[in-house]
């Protein structure tokens, strides 16, 4: 016990130990803060735009003569939702960037699905903090103040000769005083996800313990490379200095580099040609045999086969008919874009495994529904939604059907589908048996240690 | 110069060059800004030769169409391209999350699209591996291990007593030292300017006599940047007593102004003057709109009251008898309220922007990391401001060119049986390209005005309270 309290005095003796444990929690504090504050204007924006649309609904019904099924068409810009975990407060991922409310409607969805959040770059250019952050890239270098001058900062004082000769050896006592940094900065990392989770009414359920169990192996991970390094013997400025590079590397570097390299690898101008095309296709659309357009549309889409042929007038059919035809035309090339996309995110998450930081980024992402792949399924949602929302229409439109008050009602709105949730388990399972290793090796390491 | 604070300068050179590990360093970095530049360059021409294409393509279409009305052109629209400015291969800038295209129709603004920010989330929490971004992120860190034990060590080895001895003044250490290190950090990022200075040579109609200028400016800023670091640095060493303090105070401090503190200031500075998300500020601008009026709606009251002027104006009772097509000039009257309308509320969103962006400039002088990063992007066009001034360029030319077609409108196509005209596909050739104008120095800057001074002067300062007497007391009292 005394031993511990002297431990303690040692470790918050330090004027840059306490400095950068305060900013440590400042940094965290802000991050929850901001976090919380980012997630309620998401919530907000996809809130309203269920109300807004609900308004214009009721405003159509409230109509003395209710408009054609294919004007109504036009004009209904029905909400959708990335259904996000209240955890994307604290890893926001592509949220900043990205529409998490798009509206879409029965008009050619390739010219509707690109549509990006407003955004000030130079926002983005800084970086962003969420907790995830402070977790992943903070914490790390925390731990390396910390601890990884432990073994030279004896040796300097002559102290490591005179333990080592000790009978409760010198790795005994190394090994305390890890354990004390790692308590005091883990009991940090708790209170910090708990008000988190508080603060956002975050439910205490398998995915709390899991990122708490992924933080603490990450903490580990960084515990062990900075007792690696220790091992080496050498003294406290080289310690330092391998650690910090450690760091830039890994938290730094690789993750450049992967973005580099995917970049250069899948890189892709398919949006814009899918969008050039599909303007032609539009464009070349008034110009051509309107009914063959719509024998055409038919042969894809046989439910409404029985249709009547078009007369001299403008119809609405056929203006679906040609505007679901456009993304017929650049259907190869979106089916392109789509698998690249998919083999980017394959790969992006093999090459995660070269750096822990990359990893847990990727991973903490993953888990609040926030990651690049889930951004695809939420568009792939919108694509599902948005065939629902023409199906509904075509009834109208092509077997003129009137318009009802009830069938305005019976609109489909958009339902988010639960994502499958990424096999977290075996993930923590293997980053659990690496870090085991990594922290083997060094223990094994430390305790061959000679005094000096 | 001063003979001894030549030695000095020499000698601490001649020290570092022993030194395998920092040599080491110096290569790696050096091979990491070549990688960087190379992909950077790849970048750029890949981008230059879409973009150009995609331009000459769309402009192609555009003069190729037949006969029609050209309210149907109207509606067939055009494209704006963001050519890459010249120097994006040395600062990336916000490149990443901006689109650069945008789709020019009737009635209705659009935004740029298809940003190259996918999973930016993920591997983008550091920005790109720009050069840029090396220079002001990592170069700091070698600077640190460079000179974090330059006071404190010569303290610890008994050294500093002897140079004392030999007559070595304080100043003369403090200027030698950070000459050295200046020459050092010289040495390390010229190669990058000549390169790119090359390189920016190479992109032909790019290039233009400001080009050199702007590098020039460039090079000035990280230069500065550079000595900010030093000065940090030997401050730093002649404060805290144990290099092994030194080093953790100076990457604590590091880790403060490089990562955290922009961090902090841009997530502030968003909740402090927030702008409009995607689906308010749409929703804001269509409301607007319905208020004016409908242009397609022939009882309301705006329009009723545009048709009776227009009457008294042409002195006829009826827009049968005016001698000019009435749905023409409705286009016309209603793509200006329109565009109106939007200005408006794009106005508000820059200004936002704006104060966001000044609203950060106020730590210039506290943190010349943000000035730097700042101005950097500046000079190579490559920030946000850059960025709305391409948009605003599209949104001009976008009203232009469906007022123009409104005018054929007008003029070519009678007002009975309106819908069912064409007219000649040789007006297409009328119309002007969309070709963005490259923003001068003079504008690229201004938004800075007197904004530089500030970090100068925090360096100067920083110089001075380096040599100053009490700063010499301080040490030699350590002696």
């Amino acid at each position: 016990m005394l031993l511990f309290k002297l431990e303690c005095k040692r470790l918050f003796a330090g004027t840059i130990n306490k400095l950068v444990l305060v900013l440590f929690i400042i940094s965290g504090v802000f991050a929850i803060y901001q976090g919380a504050l980012g997630y309620k204007s998401v919530r907000i924006d996809q809130y309203k735009s269920v109300v807004v649309f609900q308004k214009e609904r009721e405003h159509v019904n409230s109509r003395e003569t209710l408009p054609a099924a294919g004007s109504l068409a036009y004009y209904a810009s029905a909400p959708t939702e990335w259904k996000l975990s209240p955890w994307a407060a604290l890893f926001v991922g592509e949220t900043p960037s990205s529409m998490v409310a798009t509206k879409i409607r029965a008009t050619a969805l390739q010219s509707q699905i690109f549509n990006r959040e407003i955004v000030n770059p130079a926002q983005q250019r800084a970086g962003g903090l969420d907790l995830g952050f402070v977790l992943v890239y903070f914490l790390p270098l925390v731990i390396g103040i910390l601890t990884v001058t432990l073994i030279s900062d004896e040796q300097q004082a002559g102290r490591w000769r005179l333990l080592n000769a000790l009978p409760n050896s010198a790795f005994g006592l190394l090994a305390k005083q890890i354990a004390l940094r790692f308590m005091v900065i883990w009991v940090l990392v708790v209170i910090l996800l708990l008000s988190a989770a508080l603060i956002l009414s975050l439910p205490f359920d398998a995915l709390f313990w899991i990122v708490l169990g992924a933080t603490s192996l990450y903490m580990v991970f960084w515990f062990a490379l900075a007792t690696l390094i220790m091992s080496f013997a050498k003294n406290s400025v080289v310690n330092s200095l391998a650690y910090l590079s450690s760091w830039v590397v890994l938290a730094l570097l690789i993750p450049g580099a992967v973005h580099l390299y995917l970049s250069g690898q899948y890189q892709s101008d398919a949006p814009l040609e899918i969008t050039l095309q599909q303007r032609m296709t539009l464009n070349d659309g008034w110009d051509k045999d309107k009914q063959a357009t719509l024998d055409e549309f038919l042969r894809y889409e046989t439910p409404w086969q029985n249709t009547a042929p078009l007369g001299e007038a403008f119809d609405w059919k056929w203006y679906y008919a040609q505007q679901h035809m456009s993304d017929l035309a650049v259907q190869a090339i979106v089916e392109e874009y789509r698998q690249n996309n998919q083999a980017r995110q394959a790969r992006l998450q093999s090459l995660s495994m070269l750096s822990p930081a990359l990893f847990f980024q990727l991973s903490l992402n993953e888990l609040a529904h926030t990651s690049g792949g889930y951004q695809l399924k939420y568009q792939q949602q919108v694509a599902d939604y948005h065939r629902a929302m023409r199906h509904f229409f075509y009834d109208f439109m092509f077997f003129g059907k009137p318009v009802t008050r009830q069938d305005v009602e019976d609109f489909p709105l958009f339902k988010a589908q639960a994502m499958e949730a990424a096999s977290g388990f075996w993930k923590l399972l293997l980053s659990a048996l690496f870090v085991l290793a990594i922290s083997a090796l060094s223990i094994i390491r430390v305790r061959q240690l000679k005094p000096l | 110069m001063n003979n001894k604070i030549m030695q000095i300068c020499r000698h601490e050179l001649a020290s570092k060059r022993k030194s395998p590990s920092l040599w080491l360093l110096f290569f790696m970095i050096q091979l990491l800004l070549a990688v960087a530049l190379f992909t950077g360059w790849q970048q750029y021409q890949h981008s230059v030769h879409t973009q150009t294409k995609a331009q000459e393509i769309v402009e192609q279409q555009w003069n190729a169409q037949p006969d029609r009305h050209p309210h149907r052109v109207a509606h067939f629209g055009h494209f704006a391209f963001r050519p890459p400015s010249a120097l994006s291969f040395f600062d990336l800038g916000v490149n990443a999350w901006v689109g650069d295209s945008i789709f020019l129709e009737a009635h209705k603004q659009n935004s740029a699209n298809f940003a190259n920010d996918q999973d930016g989330g993920t591997l983008l929490r550091f920005s790109e591996l720009s050069s840029a971004n090396i220079l002001l992120i990592i170069w700091p860190l070698l600077i640190i291990a460079l000179g974090f034990a330059s006071v404190s060590g010569e303290q610890k080895s008994g050294t500093l007593r002897q140079l004392m001895s030999m007559g070595v003044s304080f100043r003369e250490l403090i200027t030698g030292k950070s000459l050295s290190y200046l020459l050092v950090s010289v040495m390390f990022i010229l190669p990058v300017f000549v390169l790119a200075l090359g390189l920016a040579a190479g992109t032909g109609a790019q290039f233009s006599a400001e080009a050199p200028l702007r590098l020039l400016l460039l090079f000035g800023a990280y230069l500065l940047y550079c000595l900010f670091w030093i000065a940090v640095t030997l401050l730093i060493s002649g404060l805290v007593k144990a290099p092994k303090q030194a080093l953790v105070l100076l990457t604590s401090i590091w880790f403060i102004l490089t990562i955290l503190m922009p961090r902090m200031l841009a997530e502030f500075a968003h909740h402090q003057y927030p702008h409009q998300k995607r689906n308010d500020f749409e929703l804001a601008i269509k409301l607007d709109n319905r208020k004016v009026g409908d242009s397609h709606n022939p009882d309301d009251p705006y329009f009723s009251k545009f048709r009776e002027e227009t009457l008294k104006k042409y002195g006829v009772s009826s827009v049968e008898e005016l001698p000019v097509n009435y749905k023409g000039l409705v286009m016309r009257e209603g793509e200006k309220l329109n565009a109106e309308i939007y200005k408006k509320h794009y106005q508000q969103q820059i200004a936002q922007f704006d104060a966001q962006r000044q609203f950060v400039s106020q730590f210039y002088w506290l943190n010349p990391y943000l000035f730097v990063r700042d101005f950097s992007m500046a000079l190579t066009r490559t920030d946000t401001r850059h960025f709305l001034d391409f948009e605003q360029q599209a949104e001009a030319h976008r009203y232009a060119r469906i007022q123009k077609l409104n005018q054929l409108h007008t003029h070519e196509i009678h007002h009975h049986d309106d819908r069912a005209q064409r007219i000649d596909k040789s007006y297409w050739q009328e119309f002007d390209a969309f070709h963005y104008t490259l923003p001068k120095l003079s504008w690229s800057l201004s938004a800075f005005s007197l904004a530089w001074a500030l970090p100068l002067l925090a360096v100067i300062a920083l110089f001075i309270f380096l040599n100053s007497n009490g700063m010499q007391r301080r040490i030699y009292a350590a002696v």
